[in-house]
């Protein structure tokens, strides 16, 4: 199977073929992300839609420097940004809750209601980890942090939902914690 | 109250598959031991589940063709192209001479080297040893590169093995608990996204039954479907016998393969190495791509320009040597490849030698025996020595002597007629 990096580089020598592959490798996983974030599912169509005009139009530019998943997850985070600048999308979280409302499984209603309660930079480093799958250092990149900075923040943002979600306290690694810290007392 | 050899964060990054290989090894063994580790360890898993709850429908909408046909759009992306394309065209011909000069420079540095270093430079220990070194009892040696001993065609293939970042088969189970409802499309994903790390290791062990541990590491490399890279034995008289060989087994069975090559005999050193090579291949594989683009225009030109033949010949000349580039960084990639599919194992296995104590003297009739045999060979050596002494110094000596006969003669009648003289007054 050709990589990512491979079928862009076809695809800027003019091959349909290999943007149609890389339109079916990311339309999924574009949408999931899309969808998780916004209230209205339509738009997060449209928002797939508009990252690959995105990639279309900057394919001249395109140079494979890093990771082409890295590159269209930032397209991705752009047109989120941008979305979210509008009017409609100021009000905050209320798309997370009401749509938990419309779903059957209470399940996935707490799962989304707990990632709400979740400060909104740890959230988004989660989702991203968890659903989008990506690496520490490609999150880095996304978020232009240092490595370490996404790492403590991913732990604090598991932790804080595990909290949320109502796990038994205290929990294993808050013990751990505290005994680290009397090793070092 | 329990010490902590790691932060809850470096379980969780383990977890994550974003540890390295030997710490993955080190926080594998601390969570065997460690209850409350092991707790947080299942705690980030639960949490890692719960969140795979919230799934999305699928989306199969084809690419709506109709946004690329708004004319802004078409005219800004055309107006792009043209413009990045010839901007690119300026740009792949200075990398074009650029690579040019390096190749020339390194040429011009490698070659000489390599001449020079042929002449002095001994070559593979092992194919020299027995004329160089009579003074060894018995030495083997095996060059058996290429040589796959029973390697499953799984194991052969070097991208089906690549895209296991994490060395040993459990840690990947343990890591992919994060994962394990998106496994299938991590499957799917990994040769493009999983990182490229060639691993090798170096292994030096101390053997009490040395005999064995030839056919022990046959036994081993063909049960994880790996191969001998190069191998060679040496027994010198009266001394200990030594092996030392590279191996080479798939990637996520070399954690697997050392520990059954350490039971071998006891470990003097050992030592892991991992380099990710992501971006290397990433760079040569757009590298290559860009040389096949060049070839193409150049074929191109060739077929359908025309002009004087000098220019032709231009052209051919220059499809030559993107041919022979292209030829050289595919060679490059595939064993890139191959060197994260197989991890290199330096094996250096030393016996654990006592040396024997000789109670029997030779007998009187041998040493008398010995000794005659001794004073014939001495006998002989001493005549051929003669021999060739006389043998190598008698031309020039015969030649001076012809020169200096008349004028010796000369003096020695003049010395005479003096003597005469002086006697006769």
């Amino acid at each position: 199977m050709k990589s990512d990096e491979s079928l862009m580089l076809d695809f800027q020598r003019g091959s349909q073929e290999a943007f149609d592959e890389l339109y079916a490798r990311y339309r999924g996983p574009l949408f999931g992300f899309f969808s998780r974030r916004l209230d209205d599912l339509a738009r997060a169509e449209d928002l797939v839609q508009e990252t690959f005009v995105a990639v279309i139009r900057a394919t001249a530019r395109y140079e494979p420097r890093s990771l082409l998943r890295t590159y269209l997850y930032g397209i991705a985070m752009n047109l989120l940004r941008a979305e979210r600048r509008k009017p409609a999308m100021n009000e905050p979280q209320e798309g997370i809750e009401d749509r938990g409302a419309d779903t059957a499984l209470e399940k996935v209603l707490q799962v989304k209601q707990a990632l709400a309660q979740l400060e909104a930079g740890e959230r988004e480093i989660l989702m991203l980890r968890e659903y989008e799958q990506l690496e520490y250092a490609e999150i880095a990149e996304l978020m232009r942090l240092p490595i370490n900075t996404v790492r403590s923040r991913l732990f604090r943002a598991r932790m804080s939902l595990k909290e949320v979600l109502g796990r038994e306290v205290p929990s294993a690694a808050r013990k751990h914690q505290s005994d680290r810290q009397k090793v070092g007392e | 109250m329990q010490t902590h050899a790691f932060e809850p964060e470096q379980i969780m990054a383990y977890l994550d598959g974003e540890s390295g290989p030997q710490e993955s090894y080190q926080i594998v063994n601390h969570l065997e031991t460690c209850d409350q580790c092991r707790r947080l360890a299942e705690e980030l898993k639960q949490i890692s589940r719960e969140l795979q709850a919230w799934e999305v429908e699928s989306f199969e909408q084809d690419f709506n063709r109709e946004l690329l046909t708004d004319s802004a759009i078409k005219a800004t992306n055309l107006a792009e192209l043209k413009a990045s394309k010839s901007k690119a065209r300026i740009s792949l011909l200075w990398k074009v001479g650029a690579w040019a000069a390096v190749a020339c420079l390194l040429l011009a540095v490698i070659v000489p080297n390599a001449l020079r270093s042929s002449k002095s430079q001994s070559f593979e220990p092992s194919a020299l040893w027995p004329a160089s070194s009579p003074a060894a009892g018995k030495q083997e040696s095996n060059e058996i590169y290429g040589y796959i001993s029973s390697a499953t065609p799984e194991s052969r293939n070097g991208s089906a093995n690549f895209q296991n970042g994490v060395i040993a088969p459990n840690l990947q189970n343990q890591s992919r608990g994060l994962r394990e409802n998106t496994a299938e499309k991590e499957t799917a994903a990994a040769p493009s996204n999983a990182p490229m790390i060639v691993k090798t290791a170096e292994l030096s062990l101390v053997s009490r039954d040395f005999d064995d541990t030839r056919k022990r590491i046959d036994q081993i490399i063909s049960k994880y479907g790996g191969y001998l890279g190069q191998l060679s034995t040496s027994a010198p008289n009266e001394s200990a016998r030594s092996l030392n060989g590279t191996l080479r087994v798939p990637s996520p069975k070399l954690v697997d393969a050392l520990a059954e090559l350490k039971s071998l005999g006891r470990v003097e050193t050992e030592s892991q190495k991992g380099e990710e090579v992501t971006q290397q291949y990433v760079d040569l594989e757009a590298r290559l791509a860009n040389s096949r683009n060049t070839e193409a225009r150049l074929t191109d030109i060739l077929r359908n320009r025309t002009g004087k033949l000098s220019d032709v010949l231009e052209v051919e000349k220059e499809l030559d040597r993107v041919r022979g580039e292209l030829e050289e960084m595919e060679a490059e990639r595939k064993s890139l490849l191959k060197q994260v599919a197989f991890a290199s194992i330096s094996i250096s296995i030393r016996e654990d030698y006592q040396s024997q104590l000789k109670v029997v003297p030779p007998s009187t009739g041998t040493r008398f025996r010995q000794a005659a045999v001794s004073g014939y060979n001495l006998l002989v050596d001493s005549l051929i020595e003669v021999a060739l002494w006389l043998l190598n110094w008698s031309p020039t000596l015969l030649i001076w002597a012809v020169i200096l006969f008349w004028p010796a003669k000369m003096v020695w009648e003049k010395l005479r007629v003096l003597h005469n003289e002086k006697s006769e007054a």
